[in-house]
């Protein structure tokens, strides 16, 4: 039996072709054969652009996709109960389509995604990804508009129940109500509130290539994500005609937690610090429980939806490259305050060229350990209500940091006599030098549960199940 | 002034060319700014604290940072520093950056006004044509002893200015805060004059190049040895052409200057013999130029292709140890520095920097 492939471009460089058996990261170093390469979604078989022909159709399933073909076949006979019309693939698309291993669902608009985003196809197509189960609960914007009676020919074949693009059409974006290193934040109408967040993709000079890299790198992240405490992904907007790139979510009112840590004169209770932090690691364990990194971890990247729920945000958007643009002589910008959060090692990693720059196409190694890291950073805010380090130029910052100094306790000292020795254990932890003495996010929501008065963790649970996931 | 310390919080960094179209009108309007005493230009334009607040409807943006005032058509620079922070904040900062009035020096950049518009801050300045010594350095390459001699004096003569009369200390003396006109004037600028617009800016830039002295990097008390060591390591860049962190070898001269290896000799540097450079300079991380700065042998120059007096100037700023570092009030006495503190050089310099004005950047 030929058990076709669902083949997706990858990223992947550290493993090695199932067909010719080179290793791509070879080929990345030495500059040559540099293929695109193909994942299959199902097995887990990479594949050069190349090797294609001469790879098998024996895809080994595993429940969970079986699990999503049923479920996608359930979506489908539902669509059909609301009388939709049966999709029909855009004439011509299929024979036009090159050849690659198709997968095994029979839907054409199925079909469609799993083509080469280098085909003709819409670029408002999004790629499916790699959990399929996943994908099959976001559906009900669409839902709406179908019910709605908005329902066009077209938006049955670019958007389907699994898909997660918003017509540039369909939201009102309106006024701004923040700016980021990476993006503008703009508040907007989307069947209610919302907010969009759009990235700029601009860092990327092939304008082709943006479309691509903020769905497999950026919408991914966000599609996969389905936590209490994270920002709640409505769907994404983009528009490579006018280079506009855009995540939605929820609008959350409260601001972030720095401005609430910072620059709030109202008092916070240690309770509520114990509650906040236990709800960002929460979020965390659950990001890294993923495999997705958030890179960015800051209390400036963390949204009080009320008073007393913060949920993470603005995570898998950092990188290097990003950081080359606006381009100036001898100094690159970089988000506010991101030293303190930044981990050793990777402050280390910030390497110059022989022309003195950034060579900013080296990838920081981002880990989970690093963003433990971050969070230690968010921690001592939280435990004393003020950076890590004041208006040091960056210079001593990462001087102090990169010799192992930990200046701001030592300035602190006093301060810190008043904390619990087992939270300095639990801020040293997560500082530590050595990313593999850091505990992992798991271990610390056990520690601060642990720290927490029996009552407290009650009364955290209450509020935070207070807020209903709007699905339901 | 605050506690504040100051890297280029405004990150600035000049546009590499001069508008080289609309040149007759503009031409007229630049001898006009070059002749009236600066004062009388402030007089003209009168733009005290509640004016400046409408300076933004008289300036025209032009290319860059430079603008006219429409009214006056005075030619003047303006820096706009975006800072993501409360209007009251905002207004506190150009209150704070009105200490600059009162700066009155022909080795100070004039100032002529500060203003809010929007979430940006624009401070304007006098308009230098020749924009900052790191652009002409990559114009040129590197520079004539002669003229980084009258480049120390007038920087020398800024920073004293700063620290007796304004009682300011400068905070980041380098290349592209030191500006020249056709004039042939040296002028500081960019000194830290708002703490709370150091702190406001603190930490949203990582730089590849640092001029901070040894002592400030590991965490000492900030006094003006820190600025002469940041002088020192300036004139150093100035007369070889590259940032010389870490320190350029013998062989590395050898090939700056065409000859070969052995026909190189450095001057006496104090020996780190517990030091070990960094194992491949050719890519090297930030921190380790950092750790370079604390702990590796400060640069020298060699012998021959400098004169003795400039090697010695430099190496008396360029101590490790702030206390052995001239001061400036020992520099002014320097050989060096009388050799070029009153002599007229004809135009020289001024010559020098008309020249350059319209040359292209060299490829590195």
């Amino acid at each position: 039996m030929k058990v076709f492939h669902r083949l997706v471009p990858s990223k992947s460089k550290f493993r090695q072709c199932n067909v010719c058996e080179r290793y791509f990261i070879l080929d990345y170093v030495r500059r040559q054969h540099c293929e695109d390469v193909y994942a299959c979604t199902v097995c887990g078989k990479r594949v050069h652009e190349g090797c294609l022909d001469r790879l098998a159709n024996d895809c080994t399933m595993q429940a969970q996709y079986v699990g999503g073909i049923v479920h996608n076949v359930i979506m489908q006979s539902n669509a059909k109960i609301w009388e939709s019309p049966p999709p029909t693939p855009p004439p011509g698309e299929q024979a036009a389509a090159p050849s690659p291993p198709r997968s095994l669902t029979t839907s054409p608009s199925v079909l469609e995604k799993n083509v080469h985003t280098n085909n003709s196809t819409t670029p408002l197509l999004t790629t499916t990804t790699t959990s399929t189960l996943d994908d099959m609960t976001m559906y009900s914007e669409n839902f709406c508009d179908d019910l709605n009676g908005e329902y066009e020919m077209m938006d049955y074949e670019t958007m389907t129940w699994e898909d997660v693009t918003i017509k540039v059409t369909d939201i009102d974006v309106k006024q701004r109500i923040g700016d980021g290193r990476f993006g503008v934040v703009h508040f907007a109408q989307y069947h209610g509130d919302a907010a969009v967040k759009f990235v700029k993709m601009d860092y990327l000079k092939e304008e082709e290539r943006r479309l691509e890299v903020f769905t497999q790198e950026i919408v991914t992240a966000y599609k996969n994500s389905r936590h209490d405490h994270i920002a709640l992904f409505y769907g994404y907007v983009a528009d490579p005609l006018t280079n506009q790139y855009g995540i939605v979510t929820n609008f959350y009112q409260h601001k972030t937690l720095y401005h609430r840590i910072h620059e709030s004169a109202e008092d916070f209770e240690q309770s509520w610090t114990f509650q906040i932090s236990l709800q960002i690691c929460q979020a965390m364990s659950y990001l890294h429980k993923k495999k997705i990194l958030h890179r960015d971890l800051r209390s400036k990247n963390i949204l009080l939806d009320n008073p007393n729920r913060v949920v993470v945000a603005d995570f898998a958007l950092m990188k290097l490259e990003r950081l080359e643009y606006p381009k100036r002589d001898y100094t690159f910008c970089i988000p506010n305050h991101w030293l303190d959060y930044l981990a050793p090692e990777i402050a280390s990693n910030l390497i110059l060229n022989e022309k003195r720059e950034v060579a900013f196409h080296l990838d920081l190694p981002f880990s989970g350990e690093s963003d433990v890291y971050s969070f230690g950073t968010i921690f001592f805010e939280l435990l004393l209500r003020k950076m890590p380090t004041g208006c040091d130029s960056w210079e001593q910052k990462l001087y102090a940091k990169m010799s192992g100094q930990k200046a701001a306790l030592q300035r602190l000292d006093t301060q810190l006599q008043k904390i619990d020795t087992k939270l300095h254990d639990l801020l040293m932890g997560c500082w530590s030098n050595q990313p593999e003495n850091r505990p992992n996010f798991l271990q610390i929501v056990k520690r601060i549960t642990a720290m927490m008065p029996r009552k407290e963790s009650n009364k955290t649970k209450r509020r935070s199940t207070a807020h209903e996931n709007p699905l339901f | 002034m605050s506690s504040g310390k100051r890297r280029n919080p405004l990150g600035l960094s000049l546009p590499p060319t001069v508008n080289e179209q609309s040149e007759s009108g503009e031409a007229a309007a630049e001898e006009a700014t070059a002749t009236v005493p600066l004062e009388e230009q402030l007089k003209k334009l009168g733009l005290t604290e509640p004016q400046t607040q409408r300076l933004s409807e008289f300036l025209q943006a032009k290319e860059g940072i430079k603008c006219v005032h429409k009214k006056t058509g005075v030619i003047m620079a303006r820096k706009l520093v975006h800072l993501e922070i409360k209007p009251s904040v905002r207004q506190q900062i150009v209150k704070e950056l009105a200490v600059l009035h009162k700066c009155n020096s022909p080795f100070i950049v004039g100032f002529y006004g500060a203003f809010v518009d929007n979430n940006d801050i624009s401070i304007c300045m006098e308009y230098m044509d020749g924009l900052s010594l790191d652009i002409v350095l990559k114009k040129v390459g590197r520079l004539p002893e002669k003229f980084v001699g009258r480049i120390s004096v007038a920087v020398v003569r800024g920073l004293t200015y700063l620290k007796d009369e304004i009682k300011i200390l400068h905070r980041d003396v380098k290349p592209s805060n030191m500006l020249v006109n056709s004039n042939g004037e040296i002028k500081l600028c960019d000194f830290g004059v708002s703490g709370m617009l150091i702190d406001s800016m603190a930490n949203s830039f990582v730089g590849t190049r640092s001029y901070m002295a040894p002592e400030r990097l590991t965490g000492s008390h900030y006094t003006i040895s820190s600025d002469i060591w940041s002088f020192g390591l300036s004139l150093v860049e100035l007369l070889i052409g590259r940032y010389p962190v870490p320190a350029p070898s013998q062989a590395e001269y050898a090939s700056m200057f065409n000859v070969s290896e052995n026909e190189i000799e450095l001057a006496d540097s104090l020996e780190e013999p517990n030091y070990h450079p960094p194992s491949n300079p050719a890519s090297m991380a930030i921190f380790e130029m950092l750790d370079y700065i604390v702990n590796g042998p400060p640069p020298t120059l060699p012998k021959r292709f400098f004169t003795d007096e400039v090697i010695g100037f430099v190496s008396k700023c360029l101590r490790k140890l702030p206390s052995e570092r001239a001061t400036l009030k020992s520099l002014t006495s320097d050989v060096f520095f009388t050799q070029y503190a009153d002599n007229d050089d004809q135009g020289e310099f001024a010559d020098f920097v008309k020249a350059t004005i319209n040359l292209p950047k060299l490829n590195p």
